[in-house]
């Protein structure tokens, strides 16, 4: 087992570093300097020009850059920002906590709505209940991230004026960001009123998660409902049932342990559609987060901004994806010659 | 195939296409969805001729008109105006032509370059197949919607530039759904009986292997245009899309987010558009893969 996780772990390192000459080459095509694209600094004095030759090693040749580049990002040096000219590592980290905050609850309630409704959907095949749950998650699917959200603020934001329609938490409140989770943060504050704190906070929280939550929601219900049906079908389902087990000692016992495996490798898969809609939502809703500052960074041409930002995102999916092969890989040995890595 | 018990000497054996053709026409709802494209396909040629006004007329005296069912409405402008008086319906039949159109057109040149893409490194083994692999790994984890944004910030914004986004976009994903299909055949006994008999790479290839991935290729494509139109829409909808004058549905709904108070129907009837296209596609998707599934399984 270890020669696989250790052989994937390799193949980790390699697609990373594919990723980085990827923007690497992004950063050379990209109109303007390239020792300003790449650090930040606009105009650079005599001083930091010989400094920034020193540390991208722009007097060597391509494969010099390329390298140095590597070490200097993954030291996190980033370079600055065009627009505010702080070090993008910061901004990152106090932008990335609201993202992976609307991320996880969203996640969260993905999960919650779609295990259930794809496990109702493969027990009764061809049945009403199927063909609603596949309905509503075809229908789901289909609408676009970016008018469902308009349309929340539309109806409940503005015309029923229930929920606020932007921001994380009312200004009144506040709280100092020291982990960046607005909930966790106003446990920390020593606000008088942290009750009100939290119900503000929640409320802010209702529309972005509900509208982030939706399209991966019916993929983890479709997805489900094929990997359930897939597992009922197999012959030792038969061989249970004709043993007389109950249907739910098989489902919960037997199917959906076995259906788990290809859930999760499906899903880690989704995991740049999620990004993506989050990205829009959290522009929609003015959530600060990643999202919104890379949206920013393109209208303001921030190119080190926009570059950090795809080498995070892009990162971040390349280690889930890796983590979760690992995951199955150590509880399957089933997956292990299919994951040698060379097909 | 042909039964022995049969009375009948002849007996007519649907080829597979007729075969999926008659599980597909078995399935209402994927029918409608059918139709719909069928429609979209049609407004997309003749939209100049069926469009009431130009998209870009400006009516002055009939700012923000409600659409007609509206008490306040006018039959002349069939789903109201927007806060220029310029037409929405005549606007959306053009933007029939960039989201929709556009989206097919980028669709067809991604599953050609992805799907040859895909053959490659399918049917190649060992070092040439880890390194396509690898590249793909790697443009796969760029979020696509990222992938567009970082074209069009490098070459600017034209609906050229949106479309090349959306296609780079697109190939990773077309390029995994065939490499996975080729590899889930190659290994199966029909394909190294095949080999046995001395056919060589192409040969597998193109006699063996392709007839049975073709429908797999059929579906993702299908499905592909639907994100094609959600990817055109979206940067559309951020303002890095498809430049001012032209018509398109994103943008559309973006100009209306700013009189969402007074005229929300500029909101509503661009979104509706594009759900009802995404849905129509999606149920085509759907009934496709449920057809080729039962059809050839």
């Amino acid at each position: 087992m270890w020669f696989f996780i250790i052989r994937r772990f390799n193949l980790f390192i390699l697609t990373v570093a594919i990723l980085y000459f990827l923007v690497f080459l992004m950063m050379q095509a990209l109109p303007g300097d390239f020792a300003t694209n790449i650090s930040g600094i606009q105009h650079p004095t005599s001083g930091q020009l010989s400094e920034l030759n020193n540390a991208y090693q722009l007097d060597k040749s391509w494969f010099n850059q390329y390298i140095s580049f590597i070490d200097q990002r993954i030291h996190g040096e980033f370079g600055v920002s065009f627009t505010t000219a702080q070090p993008i590592w910061q901004e990152i980290l106090t932008f990335l906590p609201a993202t992976i905050e609307l991320c996880l609850y969203a996640t969260t309630i993905a999960l919650l709505i779609g295990f259930p409704l794809g496990i109702i959907a493969a027990v009764q095949p061809q049945k009403p209940a199927d063909f609603t749950v596949l309905g509503l998650s075809l229908v789901g699917y289909s609408i676009p991230v970016f008018w469902l959200g308009v349309s929340a603020i539309m109806y409940f934001g503005l015309e029923l004026q229930w929920l606020p329609v932007a921001g994380r938490l009312n200004l009144l409140y506040q709280v100092p960001p020291i982990t960046g989770f607005t909930l966790i943060d106003i446990w920390l504050s020593d606000l008088q009123y942290k009750q009100l704190a939290y119900r503000d906070a929640f409320a802010h929280l209702i529309m972005p998660t509900l509208t982030l939550a939706l399209i991966p929601a019916t993929m983890v219900t479709r997805i489900t409902r094929t990997a359930v049906r897939e597992e009922l079908n197999a012959n030792y389902i038969k061989a249970f049932q004709s043993r007389g087990l109950s249907p739910s000692t098989i489902i919960y016992r037997h199917a959906l342990p076995n259906a788990l495996q290809p859930i999760l490798s499906q899903l880690s898969l989704q995991l740049s559609t999620l990004l993506t809609s989050a990205m829009v939502t959290e522009v929609i809703f003015s959530w600060p987060g990643i999202g919104n500052w890379l949206i920013d960074a393109i209208y303001q041409r921030d190119y080190p901004v926009i570059s950090a930002g795809i080498l995070i995102c892009a990162g971040f999916i390349i280690l889930v994806s890796v983590l979760t092969d690992i995951m199955l890989i150590a509880t399957t040995p089933k997956r292990r010659s299919a994951v040698d890595g060379s097909r | 195939m042909a039964r022995a018990n049969s009375i009948y000497q002849e007996e007519s054996i649907p080829s597979p296409i007729q075969q999926i053709w008659r599980y597909f026409i078995s399935y209402p709802v994927a029918v409608i969805g059918l139709w719909v494209f069928v429609i979209l396909l049609i407004a997309a040629v003749i939209a100049p001729f069926i469009a009431p006004y130009s998209p870009h007329f400006q009516h002055t005296d009939a700012l923000l008109l409600p659409p007609s069912w509206h008490p306040d409405g006018q039959v002349a402008y069939f789903l109201g105006t927007d806060d220029l008086g310029r037409d929405i319906f005549s606007n959306l039949l053009y933007g029939v032509r960039t989201t929709f159109g556009s989206s097919m057109l980028v669709t067809l040149i991604a599953a050609f370059f992805g799907i040859i893409l895909g053959i490659l490194s399918g049917m190649s083994k060992g070092l040439k197949s880890s390194i396509l692999n690898h590249i793909l790994d790697a443009t796969l984890a760029i979020p696509s919607l990222l992938l567009a944004i970082v074209l069009v910030a490098i070459s600017g914004q034209s609906l050229t530039n949106v479309m090349m986004a959306v296609c780079i976009a697109l190939i990773p994903q077309f390029m995994r759904a065939t490499h996975t299909a080729v590899q889930y055949e190659l290994p199966r006994e029909y394909v190294v009986a095949a080999k046995l008999d001395g056919a060589n790479q192409v040969q597998v290839f193109f006699h063996v292997i392709l007839p049975n991935i073709l429908n797999a290729l059929v579906v993702q494509t299908t499905l592909a245009i639907s994100v094609a139109i959600i990817d055109i829409a979206t940067l559309g909808f951020l303002r890095i899309g498809v430049p001012a004058p032209t018509s398109e549905w994103g943008t559309m709904l973006a100009d209306g987010v700013d009189l969402i108070f007074i005229a929300p129907w500029n909101v509503t009837i661009p979104g509706l558009a594009i759900f009802v296209s995404v849905l129509a596609i999606n149920l085509v998707g759907y009934g496709l893969q449920r057809a080729v599934k039962e059809g050839l399984g």
